[in-house]
């Protein structure tokens, strides 16, 4: 997973890249009377932000947040696993419900 | 931006295609400011036929209800056009026309497009030609054509990569068509 920092760069690196190659595409194109250099310029652009961006590349993940232990003390913790020990069929829908919020959780937040 | 490559990919693309559109954009505002007129050079050589035809001449059976005759002629023109100076580095290509203008009494406006062209690059935007005929039959509605005065206009529209179409024209002969037939 890309970490934080990696978010930062992509960010920075594909809005520069591209508003860059757009600028200066534009600018040559105009000068040189030639369309077609403008619009190789900025796919180019576009190719190399998809080639550095888009796959997770190692680069991207030197920054992992370091996450707490988990504390077995903790009085959260307890209480999970007293509702594991109840089985109703009630806790049973409530847990797939939980289930399923923490997975649309995962999608979109 | 976001930690899996679909979120990636979304804000990528879609500041792509942003920026796709506001150079596109961009383009299409400096063809404003490119304003130009093609070198336009048209001359009728000659009337090579003109003769009434019957529309129903092809038939066996004479149809009844349309046993007109229409004048055609078929002409010869020289042609120069320099459409050099309309290319602009937004310009995809130019479509030229030749069209003939007249007035009869049955029909207060004719049109007659005669002939066309294509021009899709600079290096091949000067159309020299010493002897074209009319690429498109020109038949009038009825048989007025004799010794009438017949505008030739040449016409081009041109069309952008980005942006909208623009065009003009220009009357480039004014010649009265031959009192008597010819074949």
């Amino acid at each position: 997973m890309v970490d934080f920092e990696g978010q930062k760069f992509v960010e920075t690196f594909t809005v520069s890249v591209v508003s860059s190659t757009a600028s200066v595409g534009f600018v040559l194109g105009y000068l040189l009377q030639d369309y077609d250099l403008m619009r190789n310029l900025i796919f180019a652009g576009i190719v190399a932000s998809v080639v550095v961006t888009l796959p997770s590349w190692p680069f991207l993940k030197r920054n992992p947040i370091a996450w707490r232990e988990i504390d077995d003390e903790h009085p959260s913790a307890k209480e999970e696993d007293e509702i594991e020990e109840e089985d109703d069929e009630e806790a049973k829908k409530d847990k797939k419900e939980n289930a399923l919020k923490r997975m649309i959780r995962r999608v979109f937040v | 931006m976001g930690h899996t490559i679909w979120i990636r990919a979304n804000s990528l693309f879609t500041f792509a295609s942003t920026a796709l559109a506001l150079v596109a954009i961009l383009a299409s505002i400096t063809d404003i400011w490119h304003t130009a007129e093609p070198d336009v050079f048209l001359r009728v050589k000659s009337v090579e036929r003109f003769r009434p035809v019957s529309p129903n001449a092809h038939r066996k059976k004479a149809s009844s209800n349309n046993n007109e005759v229409n004048d055609e002629a078929s002409l010869n023109f020289q042609l120069r056009l320099d459409l050099r100076p309309l290319f602009s580095w937004n310009t995809k290509q130019i479509f030229v026309s030749i069209d003939a203008d007249y007035e009869t009494e049955r029909n207060k406006r004719n049109t007659i497009s005669l002939w066309d062209s294509i021009v899709t690059q600079k290096t091949n935007a000067l159309l020299n030609y010493q002897n074209v005929r009319n690429k498109y039959r020109f038949i009038d509605q009825g048989t007025h054509l004799r010794g009438r005065e017949v505008n030739y206009t040449v016409r081009w529209e041109v069309m952008p990569v980005a942006g909208k179409l623009y065009g003009g024209k220009k009357l480039v002969e004014r010649v009265k068509m031959p009192d008597e037939y010819v074949n």
